[in-house]
């Protein structure tokens, strides 16, 4: 998966202050707004919400994989945000959550697209992995931590 | 999920004390710190004191944390402010605001993001007498509940002695009306619930909830009791807001008449009703009810905004021979005091209500959501989303759904696209092999509400939906 096309150096947030599922969301949305000017902060957050309201996307081991379809202009944009309190995100394992990896996909994404968030959520799944995420203390760190087990 | 609600009366208080059983975050605001005092005594729940629109006070109340703002005060101004102050400060995902004057109501195009931020208007008011129209449309029935906009209801019918069906095992409906689809959903014996299977016997007295396409319904209700004449006369005993509605919605099928206390309320009701009659006096006043020939009246219907003038009226309506009354009772206590005795049907406004805001609280795609049985059973419709993968309910068969106990799937509605581009809807009565489909609508009957949580999760979509 080429995450490092997908994700980038500020897309990224360490140790936010969010208090609430809804705020990380707000943020989240916030953040990727910010690095694509196209997008709008407002519509991505409502679409975020109505996902997060047909079933979280807390995928247990307080790690989160918000996703949707989105006017991307054709691209997958990811973002990453790792939280400084771990919060309810109603994840399956009733574990609070304190990494949130999103991922947009066009609104005509294709199997492609699923194979990734696939990918995506097996990598959050050795836990390694997000732990180092965890660790990092500045967006430099967590870039480089996030998109160093997807480069070849 | 974290939820504000701004009012403390009739129903911020019942609204709390209902979903603070279920594991919310909730916290209430109101001007009045009696009313606040009383709630937090018995319930687990925040409470602010102040003016329920300021920001400072939905800040105190952690409305930058909500998921869900419910707007309840007596003002529908207030009300208004405090959604468009949640959306426009705090971008509160979903916000809901009670509306009592249809002079705002009426106008559907203000309430959106860019003008006025609701998401959902409830006027109880409209709900109840709604839920009163239902009850005189269908004679016989204890309870009619819409689904599908109308296009299926569920009916709660108590069987007697002499219905065709009573005294047979429910798989004799099949044989009985091979034209009619039903499903029988549940059945309470002695006010226990029993879970209906093929060989469950019907006895006299049972109070049988059962499913159909709204056509359906007489010829299901004239199996399990003799059918009551379609209604004719109507008394409406209280001219406020509900009584006026009913009326209006009534009076071009039957013959209304209106008994109201109030001479200027009276004046306004004549003004504006068409061909029903305005009394002007008391309903519990015993030479008017006889003068109007109260023993012809089919229904009396009790709505004024006291319980006692309700039920006092209702007695008096009953015994001078009524042929049936439905009373308005706000006090749960009351209830069980007085339906099945002279009262026919009691109405709790609160429980009518609750369904219409439960539906915006629960997790996945919720229609809507009824209260029943004083809240211990509940009937979900809810539209069940993505495949195979990543769906429990999608692509399978009903008898292969994994739900919990006590909770019957009792219909679906199917939309698909006729072949000049219009909606269709389809109908499907439940059976054991009918499979459902992304995008039905399935409609739930639980028997006990606590475990709604496992119908949120079963229609919950998993992780792999996009």
């Amino acid at each position: 998966m080429p995450l490092d096309k997908m994700l980038s150096a500020n897309r990224v947030a360490c140790h936010m202050p969010c208090t609430s599922k809804k705020r990380a969301l707000e943020a989240l949305a916030e953040l990727i707004a910010s690095s694509v000017p196209t997008l709008n902060a407002e519509d991505l957050f409502s679409q975020l919400i109505n996902r997060e309201r047909l079933g979280s996307t807390g995928i247990g081991a307080g790690i989160a994989i918000p996703h949707c379809r989105f006017a991307t202009g054709g691209a997958s944009i990811c973002a990453v945000m790792t939280l400084e309190q771990a919060i309810d995100f109603e994840a399956v394992d009733n574990q609070p959550v304190d990494v949130i990896f999103a991922m947009l996909v066009p609104e005509d994404a294709d199997n492609d697209h699923l194979q990734n968030l696939a990918a995506l959520a097996e990598a959050l799944q050795i836990k390694q992995y997000p732990n180092t995420l965890r660790q990092a203390q500045t967006s430099h760190d967590l870039f480089d931590a996030a998109t160093k087990p997807f480069v070849n | 999920m974290k939820i504000i609600i701004l009012g403390a009366g009739q129903v911020g208080g019942t609204l709390a004390a209902n979903l603070a059983s279920e594991a919310n975050d909730i916290t209430i605001v109101d001007k009045n710190e009696h009313f606040l005092r009383d709630l937090r005594d018995h319930l687990d729940i925040g409470v602010v004191v102040g003016h329920a629109s300021h920001p400072t006070v939905l800040q105190q109340a952690g409305i930058e944390d909500a998921d869900l703002l419910i707007a309840v005060t007596s003002d529908d101004e207030i009300n208004m402010v405090a959604c468009q102050i949640a959306h426009s400060l705090f971008k509160t995902p979903t916000k809901i605001a009670r509306i009592r004057s249809q002079e705002y109501a009426q106008y559907p195009g203000l309430f959106r993001n860019e003008a006025m931020p609701v998401d959902v208007i409830i006027s109880p008011e409209q709900i109840v007498s709604q839920h009163i129209t239902r009850l005189i449309e269908q004679p016989g029935a204890l309870q009619v509940l819409d689904f599908a906009d109308g296009r299926v209801q569920l009916v709660a019918v108590k069987a007697y002695y002499g219905g065709p069906l009573v005294g047979q095992e429910l798989r004799f409906l099949r044989k009985h009306m091979p034209n009619v689809d039903t499903r029988v959903a549940a059945i309470y014996r002695r006010n226990r619930a029993i879970t209906p299977t093929g060989n469950t016997v019907i006895e006299a007295d049972d109070e049988v909830f059962f499913i159909a396409a709204r056509a359906d319904i007489r010829a299901v209700m004239s199996e399990l009791r003799r059918l009551d004449r379609p209604y004719k006369r109507l008394v409406i005993a209280g001219g406020g807001n509900i009584g006026f509605s009913l009326a209006k919605n009534l009076e071009s099928k039957y013959s209304v008449k209106v008994i109201e206390f109030n001479p200027e309320q009276a004046h306004f009701l004549s003004s504006q009703l068409n061909s029903s009659i305005v009394l002007e006096g008391s309903a519990s006043d015993r030479n008017l009810l006889v003068e109007e020939n109260i023993q012809d009246c089919d229904v009396f219907l009790a709505v004024t905004n006291s319980d006692e003038a309700n039920i006092m009226s209702s007695m008096l309506a009953k015994r001078l021979g009524a042929g049936k009354v439905l009373t308005l009772i706000a006090n749960a206590a009351y209830v069980d005091l007085v339906q099945g005795g002279e009262i026919d049907i009691a109405i709790s406004p609160q429980q009518a209500t609750i369904g219409s805001l439960l539906t915006h609280v629960r997790r996945g795609d919720i229609v809507s959501v009824h209260s029943l049985r004083r809240g211990a059973a509940e009937a979900i419709e809810v539209i069940a989303h993505g495949d195979n993968k990543s769906s429990k309910v999608v692509g399978r068969a009903v008898e292969d759904v994994d739900l919990p106990e006590g909770s019957t799937i009792a219909a679906i509605v199917r939309q698909s696209q006729s072949e000049d581009g219009k909606a269709q809807h389809e109908v499907l009565i439940a059976h054991d092999n009918t499979m459902i489909e992304s995008g039905d609508h399935v409609i739930v009957f639980l028997v006990d509400k606590r475990y709604t949580q496992d119908i949120e999760r079963l229609f919950q979509v998993g992780f792999t939906f996009f």
